[in-house]
């Protein structure tokens, strides 16, 4: 008999095996109820964990891309409120009053100075409705057609934050304080961007 | 990930002067003018390189070890930056986005069109951008950052009034333009125009015998009457654009390749508005 190296050949008879006595416990009626309890509360806490990060639809504003919903008149009159935000908080520091539109155009800050504009993208009235540290800059066609805008800057502590909105289809009055209310977006730079940066 | 490293650009210890790196041209001309004396500008670029094919040297890495920052268009036209960042140990070098919240437009082989600096407006909003960021490296120089900006940018500004000014009144509707490069969208968006056809939406990349008939069918089919090309490209190419399609031709500048200097920006830009001035008023006129 060939024998595989360092494997010792079985007795030629084997003991009796011996009988193993085990004491199976009861359930604890105890442990079991804190089991179940600790699982409920794991079900609790991550539902709740998951409604708190869902978005909020009276919260948060519905927010677009410009690229995406802008004819080219329109992205052209967007891109210059963005550059607009500095010449607006600048005026502001300066004389501790938010510029009128006006005094904007007169220091030949587009939108508001058509004349920086190509000739499609001109033709919306601006207005300025301040309220302490908040200044909205509303762009309106008078005869309600064309798309409309809203420019909303903040004062903080330090620097401004700022918000573009629009309305397509037009409208011949200015956002009120809660433009989403009335149909109004903000608009975003690019998809997955944030919004208009102090 | 970019937008982190950029967000980590917290206030450095500096010497008097901040060493910024750029990667394009008009970069080198808008963080001399926002920086002013308080700010070294460092092309990473050689002036004979094209960033479009730009291969890096080992003494072209090394130039990155003397920096604090560097300016980063991050939407691909600069694409060989991070390779160097890593190749030089300088994967946490803070890098200035100049892009960040602007419009962009979509690029002709998807993506964002990367040539956000071939406008005024948009050109305007990334100098604002680069200011603001150079403040936050630099708190002392801020204010004068910003206010450097805003001059900056009111001289940009006049460039584009000019040219909207001489557009004035010409009968855009007998203007058919074409251009042989996707870059330009931005310039022609601001201006009012729209570009009817892109013949060559690949920059460097010229066609074949085939794509070149193929080309002057596509103007000729868009009635095309002016096609803007760019300087630098092969004559022969757009010649016979030229000759066989009867439009008329413009060229338009890149703003890359050549000396770094704080002027090019302004020069090549009133440059390039004034050929679509001029182009479109001849379309327009039909002289």
């Amino acid at each position: 008999m060939t024998v595989a190296r360092g494997l010792r050949p079985a007795p030629a008879s084997l003991p009796a095996m011996e009988a193993v006595e085990r004491r199976v416990l009861p359930p604890s009626a105890s442990r079991e109820a804190a089991g179940v309890a600790v699982a409920v509360a794991a079900v609790v806490l991550l539902g709740a964990v998951r409604i708190a990060t869902l978005p909020r639809a009276g919260s948060a504003p519905p927010r677009t891309a410009a690229s995406a919903v802008l004819t080219a008149e329109d992205q052209v009159v967007y891109q210059a409120l963005l550059v607009g935000v500095d010449a607006v908080t600048s005026m502001r520091k300066k004389s501790g009053v938010w510029p009128s539109a006006q005094a904007l155009a007169a220091d030949d800050v587009p939108p508001f100075a058509a004349g920086l504009l190509p000739a499609a993208a001109r033709g919306l009235a601006w207005s300025v409705a301040a309220n302490g540290t908040t200044a909205d800059y509303s762009g309106v066609d008078p005869a309600g057609k064309r798309t409309a805008f809203l420019l909303r800057v903040k004062e903080r502590e330090r620097g401004a934050s700022a918000e573009v909105w629009f309305r397509k289809g037009g409208s011949t009055s200015s956002a009120g304080a809660y433009p989403v209310r009335e149909g109004w977006f903000e608009l975003v730079a690019l998809d997955g961007d944030t919004g208009p940066r102090p | 990930m970019r937008a982190m490293r950029a967000m980590s650009a917290l206030p450095v210890l500096l010497a008097a002067v901040l060493r910024v790196g750029v990667t394009l041209h008009p970069y080198y001309s808008w963080t001399s003018n926002v920086g002013g004396t308080a700010v070294v500008v460092v092309p990473i670029v050689p002036p004979s390189a094209d960033p479009h094919s730009f291969q890096p040297r080992p003494e072209d890495v090394a130039v990155l070890s003397s920096l604090d920052a560097v300016v980063e268009n991050g939407l691909g036209h600069d694409a060989f930056l991070e390779p160097m960042l890593r190749a030089a140990g300088k994967e946490r070098l803070p890098l200035l986005l100049p892009n960040e919240n602007v419009p962009l437009l979509p690029g002709a082989s998807g993506g964002a069109n990367s040539h956000s600096f071939l406008s005024i407006t948009a050109s305007s909003q990334q100098i604002q951008n680069l200011a603001k960021e150079l403040g936050h490296l630099d708190p002392p120089h801020a204010e004068l950052y910003t206010e450097n900006a805003r001059v900056y940018v009111r001289r940009l500004r006049g460039l584009l009034a000019d040219a909207l000014r001489r557009l004035e009144g010409k009968d855009l509707s007998r203007v058919h333009i074409a251009t042989v490069h996707d870059g330009y969208g931005y310039l022609f968006s601001e201006l009012g125009l729209r570009v009817e056809a892109v013949v060559q939406a690949r920059h460097g990349v010229e066609p074949s015998a085939r794509q070149l008939a193929d080309t002057i069918e596509r103007i000729k089919a868009a009635h095309v009457n002016l096609l803007f090309t760019e300087l630098g490209l092969d004559r022969s190419y757009v010649e016979t654009i030229e000759k066989e399609s009867g439009c008329r031709l413009r060229r338009l500048t890149h703003i890359a390749g050549g000396p770094y200097t704080p002027e090019r920006f302004e020069k090549d830009m009133k440059a390039n508005l004034d050929a679509i001035v001029d182009g479109v008023g001849a379309a327009a006129g039909g002289s």
